[in-house]
């Protein structure tokens, strides 16, 4: 319990610190759940990339559109349009599944990394000598299982899947669109960077 | 405690706003700032591009892009500002509550307190808040954001593609439906979670408070597994609930990806069947583009929705602790002066709660004259510790009057009350501080000189003085770095302290040596003789001295009389002194 009282001081002291906190607590999580873990994990990759990529197929669509629309013959146009549509609806059908996956299940990884969080602080808090309550404030002692554990419900559960959703959505559609025209991307990203 | 209303809970919580107005207001107009701009860039954007298209000269093109970079700029600078009045609103808000529910509590009386158990109001200061607090970030800057983008990108669609955008608008009350119902099942589920955290706690609780029985008893197995199904529980109702919270992305994404699919194959057909006379390649793109607006908004509003949905539970919880008004009210005009120490019970019973079954105390009816010396002795759970809770008024008589100094207790002002009867509790505490702050709790206006008197009387003064420290001795929480008998004299010296015109010691020597017990009273005899005394204690010979003693049994007066006469009439009280006095003898 010191060392993670000394982390937590740490944490408060640099984004460096707070990093190797958040590896630990990444760790921890792989530990508790070394099956379940991995598979939320793939599953917010396909989500993220399942994300970006309707953005190609958008595109697509646009194109034949853009090539087929002056003829006015939907008939010819028809197939393509459908395939691609199709195509779609599989990768948002896929998108759907990853994400109804990871969230049900981060339910159960974030609560029972908690649980276990607790139960495990709780029994080596029972072995403690009582040297270290008359030492340690009972309210400090008291905080770790409310304040801190609340903390850490909000990072597990909303902070590192949402890092980690959103810097691969960001790295897939930035690829795309290095795909497309690079110039256009170093344009757009000069645009994006304003928020 | 009945159901607090909707509004009672949003006026209630509002009032804790207070300095933060400011922040809490000016943070939706920076808001509505920032979203205004940032709706109004692709509109720019698109005029820029039919004017290249239309092929402008390269001083329009340079024009429209300052225009863009000076909008995307302040916008940024409306985003950054609002991200700052928003966690100063949030976070005052949070220290607000704390600090007044941290005032309310103080003012509970233990009747009060019984009610929502310590632990209980623990969670409420922390957890609760901490949700409440989350909300409330959510609620002045999510809320209003998402809801002016939906509505932009909507309108938006609308001008760009008309009756195609129909599509979309036809999936936000399905998601209204869905979130209604995510909210509906979660509702019911929340209430108990809270219940069982609580229960947590109050687990971590008693270990942290009691780790010194626990370990004495070898315990620790035992508490281990009952924290661990504290723990399962509140396992099992967070992770059911938060699955079915986990259905608002996958719910969401469903709708707006049927809406997307059913724009892109209806507006391909309407384009290429219409050769472009209906909608044309440019709105086609465009309406794509707004509904990942729509997609993005949809997708913060279902996680405020997540974030209220939690907090509306502990906005409760909190507004109970806020509003739960003392039960031992002052009256509108108290009395300010207790004329003496005379204490008159009349007929009084007594229950700790208006639904309990057993009445704790039955028809007590006693008289003690100002300055008497009463003794009271009984079994443990025969109501002593209730008896004289009712002097100092820490609970209120349920039938019967208590009156000190002729004056019924309920018309005195409370604090004036409780400084002219001291009492020595028998769950006693001193507070992490010296020992002169400890003893300050008593006066605080006492002397060096005076503390040193008092702490002579309580035969405190003899152990303190050889403390390295003396009376700056630290004293660490609960006590720990003193021995029991040490806390119990400096808890009567505290008393001593308040030159009290009553003074209650509840089994307050059970832990000093029967020489030092027999010193104090001496003491207190002769120093503070028109001090009227109240000394429960177990043995009788605490009590022997007494001007006269009252014998309790089963909540009620057995008998009253000196150690003489009782031992002549009372049986409970000759039993009670042959086999203590029995019991000396066989140990010797
Ligand atoms: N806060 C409370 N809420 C409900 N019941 C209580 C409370 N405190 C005491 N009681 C009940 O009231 C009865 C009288 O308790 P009380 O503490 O007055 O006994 P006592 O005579 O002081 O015992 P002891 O000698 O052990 O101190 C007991 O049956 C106890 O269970
Ligand atoms: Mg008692």
């Amino acid at each position: 319990m010191a060392e993670n009282t000394d982390a937590r001081r740490q944490a408060t002291g640099g984004a460096k610190a707070s990093g190797a906190v958040a590896g630990r607590v990444i760790r921890t999580i792989f530990g508790f759940y070394p099956v379940l873990a991995p598979v939320v994990l793939v599953c917010i990759i396909v989500s993220a990339v399942s994300n970006a990529l309707p953005a190609i197929f958008m595109q697509n669509i646009l194109q034949v559109v853009q090539d087929t629309w002056e003829g006015g013959d939907w008939g010819a146009a028809a197939p393509q349009v459908t395939g691609l549509v199709t195509g779609l609806v599989c990768i948002y059908v896929v998108a759907i599944v990853a994400s109804f996956s990871w969230t049900r299940l981060m339910a159960t990884v974030t609560q029972g990394t908690l649980m276990k969080l607790r139960k495990l602080m709780f029994n080596r808090m029972e072995d403690l000598p009582i040297r270290y309550f008359d030492t340690h404030p009972h309210g400090d002692v008291m905080s770790y299982y409310t304040n801190d554990v609340d903390a850490l419900r909000q990072m597990v559960s909303q902070s590192l899947p949402n890092l980690l959703m959103t810097v691969l959505t960001m790295a897939t559609i930035f690829l795309i669109m290095l795909y497309y025209s690079v110039w256009m991307t170093l344009v757009v990203i000069c645009g994006v960077m304003r928020s | 405690m009945q159901e607090l209303t909707f509004r009672q809970i949003v006026s209630t919580l509002g009032r804790s706003v207070r300095e933060y107005k400011r922040a809490s207001i000016a943070t939706p107009a920076l808001v509505i700032g920032e979203v205004a701009l940032e709706c109004a860039i692709p509109y720019a954007t698109a005029l820029l591009i039919d004017n290249i298209k239309a092929g402008c000269g390269f001083d329009v093109i340079v024009h429209y892009s300052i225009m863009l970079i000076v909008m995307a700029l302040a916008s940024l600078a409306f985003g950054t500002a609002a991200g700052i009045t928003c966690s100063d609103a949030s976070c005052g808000l949070a220290k607000n509550l704390r600090r007044d529910m941290f005032y309310n509590i103080q003012t509970f009386s233990f009747a009060n307190i019984d009610r929502f158990s310590t632990s209980s109001l623990v969670t409420r200061l922390t957890t609760d808040i901490t949700n409440v607090q989350n909300a409330y970030m959510m609620l002045i800057r999510m809320a209003i954001r998402c809801p002016i983008m939906l509505v932009f990108a909507l309108a938006m669609s609308f001008y760009m593609v008309g009756p195609l955008a129909f599509v979309y608008l036809a999936i936000v009350p399905l998601l209204g439906l869905g979130f209604f119902w995510v909210i509906k099942t979660s509702m019911p589920i929340f209430r108990r979670i809270f219940k069982k955290y609580d229960a947590l706690n109050e687990s971590v609780e008693e270990n942290i408070l009691g780790i010194r029985v626990v370990k004495s008893y070898v315990r620790e197995d035992y508490e281990k597994e009952k924290f661990g199904h504290a723990a399962d529980e509140v396992y099992r109702d967070f992770r059911g609930v938060e699955q079915i919270l986990a259905l608002n992305t996958p719910m969401m994404n469903l709708a707006v990806y049927v809406a997307f699919a059913l724009v892109m194959y209806f507006g391909s057909y309407m384009i290429i069947s219409s050769r472009g006379t209906l909608i044309d390649v440019g709105q086609f793109s465009a309406i794509t583009t707004y509904g990942f607006q729509i997609l993005m908004s949809l997708m913060m509003l279902s996680m405020v929705f997540v974030m209220i949905t939690m907090a509306e539970e502990s906005s409760r919880r909190i507004c109970e602790v806020l509003m739960e008004r003392s039960d031992l009210a002052n009256p509108a005009h108290p009395l300010m002066e207790v004329p003496n120490g005379s204490i008159d019970f009349d007929h009084v019973s007594f229950k700790y709660s208006a639904d309990a079954q057993r009445t704790a105390l039955t028809d007590v009816d006693l008289h003690i004259a100002s300055g008497e010396t009463i003794g009271i002795i009984g079994g443990t759970g025969s109501a002593k510790s209730t008896l004289v809770q009712l002097v100092s008024r820490l609970y209120d008589a349920t039938e019967g009057t208590v009156r000190v100094g002729g004056h019924d207790v309920r018309d005195y002002d409370l604090e004036c009350l409780r400084n002219q009867v001291a009492m020595v509790l028998q769950k006693n505490v001193l507070f992490s501080g010296t020992i002169k702050e400890n003893m300050r709790w008593g006066n605080k206006e006492a002397t060096d000189d005076e503390i040193v008197q008092a702490c002579r009387l309580a035969c405190a003064d003899e152990f303190v003085s050889q403390f390295p420290d003396g009376y700056d001795t630290y004293v660490e929480q609960g006590g720990t770095n003193v021995s029991g008998g040490q806390k119990q004299r400096l808890c009567i010296a505290r008393a001593l302290l308040k030159n009290p015109k009553v003074l209650i010691l509840d089994d307050s020597t059970s832990a000093v040596d029967t020489k030092t017990d027999s010193q104090i009273r001496s003491a207190m005899r002769s120093f503070i003789p028109e001090t009227t005394k109240i000394i429960i204690a177990q043995r009788t010979a605490s009590v022997e001295d007494a001007d006269r003693i009252v014998v309790m049994d089963d909540g009620a007066i057995s008998a009253v009389g000196t150690h003489d006469e009782l031992m002549r009439t009372s049986d409970i009280y000759r039993e009670t002194y042959t086999s203590q006095n029995k019991m000396q003898k066989g140990g010797e």
